[in-house]
């Protein structure tokens, strides 16, 4: 059975205690029982193939971490190793430095051209980023070719090959890739038990989500890729030294990056085992092939698109999630749970916490204070104004509605509240902070807090883990106090009773309750509910009221946007009403529902003498 | 060539007619991504198999070229059905598992192509293909003149299609929202299917049309396959006429380019400005914002 909390799981205990872990020690093992294997290889064809096989594997890791963790499908993963390749053999051939001291330049290159590549590329969402990605290698290529490096030979040092990576025997290069690998499988297993794990599955999942949870999805996912890029840069020397001679078709050419990706789809997207099996199927496979039917061209290739497609239609999720669901397996694959696999969850165990929430909030503010405020705010698109100069303040612990007819501009402004969406004119004050222009992550982590009108979970990850998702980006590290936080909140919100539920599985009303306690876990000094109402039944609407209630009374300021006038004035301290993008009221409840103007916006102006 | 208005000319005449061919297979490219969602690595190829189609039968009984067209185009929608099907067997929304499932699909046609055809280039020669009409001093080539032309006029057939049928509006619906269009009685998966094999139908009919003035090898669909995925990417995602325009400016750059660069770097500058274009306007010039 895993840990008790997924925050005492996830952290490990101490660092020197998780150097000692079976985490680490056993990949060690594994990879010292390698070297010894290798040396009852004899068969030259077999160790170069063991090599390939190892570099083919690293090169799949490093892509999984950009294009299975975060989900960002890059189609240009070939533009590091060639960048790799060629800058080893460039040092080499100017300035006669060994490839040894081209590794941290080609790191360095790597996390360079990933910033190039990623800046522009990674705003983009979807094929989109897929398709700009197949550019950059591209163009790479044709650039090498007319600089006439079309075919370039490693110059040969027989006086020293270890300086210079040049091994007669291809184990020597089975060796040093396979070191390479252990460190890009620790890689792995540290992005696993960190809080990128969650940063990641969550920009996977739903990148709006993410940015309302205060995740900086563009900052995390340039991360991620400059991390992989310069992995696969790093590659890239190695592997141009094993293949003795470059052309920009082997280290840039597409079937690079396709199949970096292919082996990770094989064998298990987004999964730490699934580049390793995906390559150890594929690889072996195609030089297999090919050895077989050198005479004919194009058999090796045919058998290679018929297997690749079998496999698919078999097994489409990859050959780890398939081993998983074999009967003998998947006792084993239970027992690692806690430590290998992302997206497989950690069990969470209830925590003894109290309910109630009121040290949490309002410690950061005394009652009274204003924690936000608008000046002038409008917002055009097109010419359209869907907002006109609207200004308010709201004090710290009101509980204030906002409403209007539907197209009054409610959501609009509901999305310059939350940073959502840029002012066209006018300010906005977190507290005394100008917080104007701010992207949405940032107003999330001032404690700016936001629930959606359509819910956005993070639909396969457990109600434990979406929770937690909304205290992470703030607390920046997992740890035992977040698991308190996280239980705090399912407590108030009542969803304690099933924490390892995947959170598409719950029903409609209980997923806006766990939108409000992913808010609530990121400490809010405002929380900002988007139609929370709509689509609910009688007792489901007094349920939610009820803990609302709760929640006002604990300190929090709540801000509630709906058009349902009446269900809004029974709930809300404070009123504020808008028609055509514009404040047309700001009062208490009782005295705004009564005001010609109000009625006139609701009901239109032939019932105003009614 | 003298830098005169006749260089020009030539050049604006030649990126024109490239580009309506481009047009037209970043058409089938938008049309199978925007119905199915789908990113098809082998619409290329099928255009290869298009080109193949029309040499064989040119050389095996004389058909030519220019009245096989919409016949290879048919032929080739048939041929995409089995593709089709082996796509739309995967669970929908498991794009990564589609796009492997294409990428076989191209795989298994170059290699058949490459194993019953060879790796010679072939190319059909007609009167048309060295025939040039003279427009002031402006020279141009009958078979690039002919293959626009076909080009155009199965874009507008496309196009009338999309707009006035009821399966072309069962189409964009289901382009536009599955499940709605599901739940007013279309049946998204036929359409599925029929979007895939109209694409692979235009590929064909594209190949057809080009075989006349550009010579086919197997692996031919690689280099088309990046063209049409810039074209359409320029042009904006899942929108015909922005595909349409995107082909014809890929094809404007490719012929600037071959005027004023060196024959290596044609295509750096197709990638430049492509880069350019991602910066200042993601969505592509007729983009829409993609749904999540």
């Amino acid at each position: 059975m895993a840990d008790a909390s997924v925050a005492r799981g996830a952290r490990g205990s101490r660092t020197n205690e998780w150097l000692l872990s079976r985490d680490v020690l056993l990949p060690i093992l594994v990879f010292l029982l390698f070297v010894a294997a290798l040396g009852l290889v004899n068969d030259r064809y077999l160790a170069r193939l063991i090599a390939l096989v190892i570099f083919w594997a690293a090169l799949a890791t490093t892509w999984n971490w950009i294009g299975g963790y975060a989900g960002q499908l890059s189609l240009g993963h070939a533009a590091f190793v060639g960048l790799g390749a060629y800058l080893g053999y460039a040092l080499e051939s100017q300035y006669g430095i060994p490839p040894w001291f081209a590794l941290p330049c080609a790191a360095a290159l790597g996390a360079l051209a990933a910033i190039a590549i990623g800046a522009p590329t990674l705003r983009l969402t979807g094929v989109f980023f897929s398709l700009a990605t197949v550019a950059f290698p591209l163009a790479l290529q044709i650039l090498f070719t007319y600089w006439g490096y079309q075919e370039v030979l490693i110059r040969t040092h027989p006086d020293n090959p270890t300086l210079y990576m040049q091994w007669e025997d291809p184990r020597a290069y089975a060796i040093l890739l396979g070191a390479v690998l252990l460190c890009y499988w620790f890689g792995t297993v540290a992005l696993e038990r960190s809080q990128w794990r969650y940063y990641l599955a969550a920009i996977r999942l739903d990148q709006i989500a993410a940015a309302s949870v205060g995740i900086n999805t563009f900052g995390v996912k340039l991360t991620t890729f400059i991390v992989s890029g310069s992995a696969a840069c790093v590659l890239g020397v190695i592997y141009a030294q094993m293949l003795f001679v470059i052309t920009p078709d082997t280290v840039l050419g597409v079937n690079v990056s396709l199949q970096a990706m292919v082996l990770c789809l094989v064998g298990g997207i987004g999964r730490a085992y699934g580049p390793l099996i995906g390559t150890l199927m594929v690889v072996p496979m195609t030089q297999a092939l090919e050895a077989r039917f050198q005479s004919t061209p194009g058999v090796a290739q045919l058998v290679y698109g018929v297997v690749l497609i079998i496999v698919i239609l078999i097994i489409p999720n990859g050959v780890i999630v398939w081993l998983q669901q074999l009967p003998l397996l998947a006792r084993f694959s239970r027992a690692h749970k806690a430590t290998s696999h992302a997206g497989v969850p950690h069990e969470a165990k209830p925590a003894e916490v109290s309910g109630e929430l009121a040290a949490s909030t309002s410690e950061r503010k005394r009652l009274g204070d204003v924690v936000f405020s608008i000046e002038d705010v409008s917002k055009a698109y097109y010419g359209v104004t869907a907002v006109r100069n609207v200004s308010f303040s709201v004090y710290n612990g009101e509980f204030v509605g906002i409403v209007g007819p539907n197209g009054a501009g409610k959501t609009t402004l509901f999305d310059l509240l939350t940073g959502f969406q840029p002012l066209t004119a006018g300010k906005i004050r977190l507290g005394a902070r100008l917080s104007t222009g701010l992207p949405a992550y940032q107003f999330s982590r001032e404690g700016v807090r936001r629930t959606f009108q359509v819910p956005r979970p993070f639909a396969t990850l457990t109600v434990y883990e979406n929770v937690l998702l909304g205290a992470l980006p703030v607390r920046h590290r997992l740890s035992d106090d977040i698991d308190t936080v996280v239980w705090r909140a399912l407590n108030v919100i009542g969803l304690d009773d099933r924490p390892n539920m995947p959170a598409g599985l719950l029903t409609p009303s209980q997923i806006r309750l766990l939108e409000i306690a992913r808010a609530l876990a990121g400490n809010p000094t405002v929380l900002l509910l988007d139609e929370p109402l709509a689509g609910l039944d009688h007792t489901e609407t007094n349920e939610l009221v009820s803990i609302l209630e709760r929640l006002h009374r604990s300190g929090l300021t709540i801000i509630l946007v709906d058009h349902a006038i009446a269900t809004v004035a029974n709930v809300v301290h404070r009123m504020i009403v808008l028609d055509n993008g514009n404040l047309i009221a700001d009062g208490k409840p009782d005295e705004v529902t009564r005001l010609p103007r109000v009625v006139e916006a609701y009901l239109g102006s032939r019932w105003q003498d009614a | 060539m003298s830098w005169s208005y006749t260089f020009w000319a030539q050049t604006i005449v030649g990126g024109l007619l490239l580009g309506g061919i481009y047009a037209l297979l970043a058409c089938s490219v938008t049309l199978i991504f925007g119905v199915m969602r789908v990113i098809n690595f082998a619409q290329a190829d099928f255009m290869m198999l298009g080109m193949y189609m029309t040499y064989v039968l040119y050389h095996a009984f004389g058909i030519d070229p220019l009245l096989f067209s919409l016949p290879a185009g048919l032929a080739l929608a048939v041929a995409g059905l089995p593709a089709a099907g082996i796509v739309e067997r995967v669970p929908r929304g498991n794009q990564d598992a589609q796009l492997i499932l294409t990428l076989g699909v191209s795989s298994v046609i170059q290699s058949l192509a490459l194993i019953f055809i060879g790796p010679t280039p072939k190319a059909v020669m007609r009167p048309y293909t060295i025939a040039y009409f003279d427009v002031g001093g402006v020279l141009i080539n009958h078979a690039r003149v002919f293959a626009f032309l076909g080009a155009c006029l199965l874009m507008l057939g496309l196009f009338l299609f999309l707009t006035r049928t009821w399966i072309g509006r069962a189409m964009r619906a289901t382009a536009d929202d599955p499940t709605a269009a599901g739940g007013v009685g279309v049946n998204v998966s036929r359409i599925h299917i029929i979007a895939f094999i109209m694409g692979t139908g235009l590929d064909g009919f594209a190949g057809s049309l080009m075989v006349t003035f550009i010579s086919v090898t197997p692996f031919i669909g690689n280099d088309f396959i990046m063209i049409m995925f810039l074209a359409v990417v320029i042009g904006g995602l899942g929108s015909v006429p922005g595909a349409a325009l995107g082909g014809l400016i890929v094809g404007m750059i490719q012929s600037f380019g071959a005027q004023l660069l060196t024959l290596q770097l044609q295509n750096l500058t197709l990638f430049i400005m492509f880069v350019v274009l991602l910066i200042i306007r993601p969505q592509g010039l007729f983009g829409f914002r993609m749904r999540a």
